[in-house]
């Protein structure tokens, strides 16, 4: 036999106005019966009707053959024994009270006690009560309780984009303006593209995604066509969209497509590192061309240097076609006029985009090739003319400029450098203004993946950020010969000085290059005693050394520390000063390793060597620090921050010094010395002892 | 005319007898019973001693900029790697690829210790270098000043192994510390002050992992990189390098240390007076008690004349 228990399920309706509950049962109610009176469940181990449960004994539906078969489930009639509690007498419990057995707990169960439940009543009469237990409960559901809708707006509520808010597209295409969200394929989860990310206000995008190009993705509506992007204001077809420059106006939007002649750069190559760098062949700097002997000192430095002759570096001009909004097109195995590359460029005031001039370039892609999409969004102020902070205008020019912290540095962001230049055709010659193009900047090497010195280019320094890059020189033992290393010697430190060739840095944020106390001096260690001083080779003495495939002393690294300072606090900002500048050399021998797989040592079998550029930057006080007056046993027992062992004479009086709560002795003294005052005078007028 | 109490103030009662009498005897039972059991009780009741305890430090460390790195790439036996020891760097030879490295740690409450380390590694690699697995040592500075004065050099060691070739790897951790025996009190502390990886050696088994994991983990205090929520992001595009970004915050640590004599002492005798007050309460009852009703003979000398009580 089993006892099923069917509860009324009831279902309640609400009316939202009168707030009262209308019952609607949906059968009969089963009518709980008093368990003090009436067994519920005689056998709780008999879990299916008409089945033996193995193990239960009390389950009538077994047959007393089958009960044979099984050993019964012990505790009441089948079912689990409750725990023995801790401080039950026979508790065997491993975490027993320490006082055990004393205060023991010893249990009585009679069924002559009579301890039953109350018979409760049904959830019908207590309506309310359930209503207001219901209340008090967190209940979770998977239901999405959010609007499925990624338009939002500027969350002041005002018409216009803030920083954040996704950029809003109007459609012309039909009477009432449809609107969307402008997108770009970004990376998110881990790694993966999501084709229309919202782009934000204000949030510059630098992406890039890749696709392996298949028939499919070769279609007008993929990812790599030209209708995916934005199109010109122009464009009226249907299918076009605008960008919405303030509310519901269109901004300006002109789109410049070109097409690229080889498209190699985006496709991922199947080179492997042994053809970019072939095993044994030399690879050297791009130009060892030194100065003149007149203008090279003994390390190879040019010393007259012309720093009003040197121009920016060249910027290479793209290689494209311009053209029209193409669809993609297949031909034979090829994908004409994919996009693989946009850019959009958007200018904006105050709440509104004004314009937004895209770039996008076509590329023709061969099918099951690897291609990767840039994308890229700038966002670019409008800048009209002078108005408020702008005292620090230096340069006099009429568009926006980037500073590198208001005052002091900020991490992150460009140190400036560059290189003093005087008048010398005037007597005494006078300093004019610190040259600070990117040829007279500090900067580090940045390799490709060959890490090769013949293609290293340069990367300027961030404030703050240690930095550490190498690149390599695949020398064989012909050009480690005596004369070779001299020369070489010379060629490396001309092109070591010539990543950190700056004189000065810029002590802060933003500085005044015709005002030298804006720029601090950079130390270098002088080379020229290893250059010159013969008496360190030993190859100049002794003919023993004088060996091929081995050069000594060779500078293989530029190290740049740069001293930097909190100099004071605005608004609770520290204000970072660039202090001094430090620049030294590493020096190595640089000898060809014989090993069975390169046995050519002494033949034309090039090996790699490393010359590294190190930017360290270095927290220095602010002001002198006072000199340590006490020998201590451990020097930080001098220092006022730390409190080895926590018994300084300072923190004596822990709870009324600076240190507990941030309050200044000034504060805490006084407040304390009332205290006592009030309870001096409470402890005259109750006098409770006497 | 209503009477008050005007003064009042006790009086000595003084009990004498000989050295060898009964009074002496309950005396020194007393006495006995008054100071040794609250000894008993304390000790008992355990943690009498207090020969270890823990107290909290933030800890001074610093990025050494050292580190060793190996990236796995696909197919058997294609690695490359970079450590910032020459000699490795030599012996490594054709598998050397050189990286992009910048660091920065961070202070943002104004401590004069660290509180993050900021960490970037661009690998340049060429597009058909797969990378699927990432083993990274990074080498630490690590100071205690509050109690000993402790200097050793560990490490953050991140180990991840990906069946997609990766384009960023991005850790995001605590710098944890291990600690296996207690630290002492006061002193100078170099015992661990030694490089973890001997880049003087051009052995090759100097730079085995197995090796050099060996060693470091039979160190007492050893410190590791808590990073459960390392991210591996596919998708390296075209001509772009490999990078390793890191995110490691230092952390305020519990040590354990070994306490000196007078802490030792201070805290047993804190316990013990604590007990003997009530010993010392309960049995001046007694004694009380027991002189007062002469339950051992001595001979009373009251502080007030007899004849006045005439």
């Amino acid at each position: 036999m089993n006892v099923i228990l069917r509860i009324a399920i009831v279902a309640y309706l609400f009316n939202a106005t009168a707030g009262q509950e209308v019952p609607v049962p949906s059968f009969p109610e089963t009518v709980i019966t008093n368990p003090a009176f009436q067994e519920v469940a005689p056998c709780p181990c008999d879990l299916t009707a008409g089945n033996c449960d193995i193990g239960c004994c009390c389950d009538m539906s077994c047959t007393n053959d089958e009960k044979q078969t099984f050993t019964c489930i012990p505790g009441l009639e089948g079912g689990q024994k409750a725990p023995v509690k801790t401080s039950h007498c026979e508790s065997n419990d491993y975490n027993k009270a320490d006082w055990f057995p004393i205060l023991c707990v010893h249990f009585e169960s009679n069924a002559l006690l009579g301890f039953f439940y109350q018979w409760q009543q049904t959830p019908k009469y207590l309506i309310q009560a359930f209503i207001a237990k219901l209340s008090t409960l967190f209940f979770y559901s998977y239901s999405e309780t959010e609007e499925r809708s990624l338009f939002d707006a500027a969350p002041d509520g005002f018409p216009g984009y803030m920083y954040g808010v996704s950029v809003k597209t109007i459609s012309p295409s039909t009477g009432s303006n449809k609107f969307g969200i402008l997108a770009l394929p970004q990376k998110t989860l881990t790694g993966q593209c999501l084709n229309t990310a919202p782009v934000r206000y204000l949030t510059n995008i630098t992406s890039s995604c890749s696709f392996q190009m298949t028939n499919a993705l070769c279609s007008p509506e993929s990812i790599f066509s030209a209708r995916f992007f934005i199109q010109p204001s122009s464009n009226s077809t249907p299918s076009s969209f605008n960008v919405a420059g303030f509310d519901t106006t269109a901004a300006e939007t002109s789109v410049s497509y070109y097409k690229l002649v080889n498209s190699a750069s985006y496709i991922k190559s199947q080179q492997s590192f042994n053809q970019v760098v072939v095993p044994g062949q030399e690879y050297r700097f791009a130009s060892e061309t030194l100065p003149n002997s007149t203008c090279m000192d003994y390390c190879g430095n040019d010393k007259c240097i012309d720093y009003n002759a040197i121009p920016d570096p060249d910027i290479i001009p793209p290689t494209h076609n311009s053209s029209t909004l193409m669809p993609p097109t297949l031909d034979s195995g090829r994908c004409l006029n994919a996009v693989i590359d946009v850019n959009y460029t958007i200018t904006w005031q105050g709440r509104t985009i004004q314009r937004l001039d895209a770039v996008v370039i076509y590329g023709d892609i061969n099918i099951n090739d690897t291609v990767t999409n840039r994308y890229q969004v700038q966002y670019v102020h409008n800048y009209t003319g002078a108005t408020n902070g702008t005292a620090d205008n230096f340069y006099n020019v009429s568009e926006s400029y980037k500073r590198s912290g208001r005052t002091g540095y900020q991490f992150g962001e460009p140190v400036f450098s560059g290189s003093p230049v005087y008048n010398n055709s005037a007597v005494p010659s006078y300093f004019m203004y610190v040259n600070t193009n990117l040829s007279r900047q500090m900067t580090v090497f940045t390799t490709g993946a060959d890490g090769l010195c013949l293609n290293a280019m340069k990367k300027r320094l961030l404030f703050g950020e240690d930095i550490s890059t190498s690149c390599s020189l695949y020398l064989n033992a012909n050009s480690l010969t005596l004369a070779n290393c001299n020369t070489l010697r010379k060629v490396i430190i001309n092109k070591l000085n010539l990543m950190m060739p700056s004189e000065v840095l810029g002590r802060r944020g933003y500085n005044d290059p015709k005002n030298l106390n804006y720029w601090v001096d950079v130390f270098r260690e002088d080379l020229t005693y290893y250059c010159i001083g013969s008496d360190l080779y030993p190859t100049f003495m002794s003919p023993v050394d004088n060996l091929t495939g081995i050069c000594y002393n060779m500078t293989n690294g530029i190290h740049l520390d740069i001293m930097y300072a909190e100099t004071g606090r605005s608004n609770n900002n520290s204000i970072y000063e660039i202090l001094g500048g430090r620049i030294s050399y590493s020096k190595a021998t640089w000898k060809i390793n014989c090993s069975p797989v390169n046995s050519q040592c002494g033949k034309n079998y090039a090996q790699p060597f490393q010359i590294s550029t190190t930017v360290r930057f270095i927290k220095v006080p602010g002001n002198t620090p006072a000199p340590s007056a006490i020998y201590f046993d451990k020097p930080e027992e001098d220092d006022p921050n730390l409190c080895p062992g926590d018994r300084c004479w300072d923190n004596l009086f822990y709870p009324w010094t600076e240190k507990h709560l941030g309050d200044t002795i000034n504060y805490t003294l006084p407040f304390f010395l009332i205290c006592v005052l009030f309870l001096i005078s409470y402890l005259m007028v109750t006098r409770p002892w006497w | 005319m209503a009477v008050y109490e005007v003064f009042s103030h006790p009086e000595l009662r003084r009990y004498k007898t000989s050295i060898c009498s009964k009074a002496s005897l309950m005396m020194l039972f007393i006495l006995a019973l008054t100071f040794i059991p609250p000894l008993f009780v304390v000790y008992r009741s355990y943690g009498f001693w207090r020969k270890t305890d823990y107290y909290r430090e933030y800890p001074d460390i610093h990025f050494k900029r050292e580190l060793l790195l190996v990236l796995e790439l696909e197919g058997e036996g294609n690695y490359v790697t970079y450590g910032t020891f020459q000699k490795y760097n030599q012996l490594q030879n054709a598998h050397l690829r050189v990286p992009l490295i910048t660091s920065r740690e961070t202070d943002t409450n104004r401590d004069g210790k660290p509180d993050s380390l900021i960490f970037n590694l661009e690998m340049p690699l060429l597009d058909s270098e797969n990378v699927l697995g990432v083993k990274l040592i990074l080498i630490f500075d690590y100071k205690l000043h509050q109690f000993s004065s402790l200097t050793m050099e560990s490490i953050g060691y991140a180990n991840y192994d990906a069946i997609k070739p990766g384009g960023k790897f991005e850790i995001l951790g605590d710098l944890r510390v291990n600690q296996k025996e207690p630290i002492g009190y006061r002193g100078v502390d170099n015992r661990y002050n030694t490089s973890v990886i001997d880049s003087t050696s051009v052995y090759a088994e100097s730079y085995d992992f197995i090796n050099i994991f060996k060693s470091y983990t039979s160190r007492n205090l050893t410190t590791y990189l808590n990073a459960p929520y390392m991210v591996w992001s596919t998708g390296r595009g075209a001509s772009q390098p490999f990078v390793i970004s890191a995110t490691i915050n230092y952390v305020e640590e519990q040590f354990l240390y070994t306490p000196g004599f007078w802490y030792l002492i201070k805290w047993g005798w804190v316990q013990y007076v604590s007990v003997l007050l009530i010993f010392l309460f309960f049995f001046d009852r007694v004694k009380v008690f027991i002189y007062q009703n002469q339950l051992v003979p001595t001979m009373v000398e009251k502080p007030w004349r007899e004849e006045k009580m005439k």
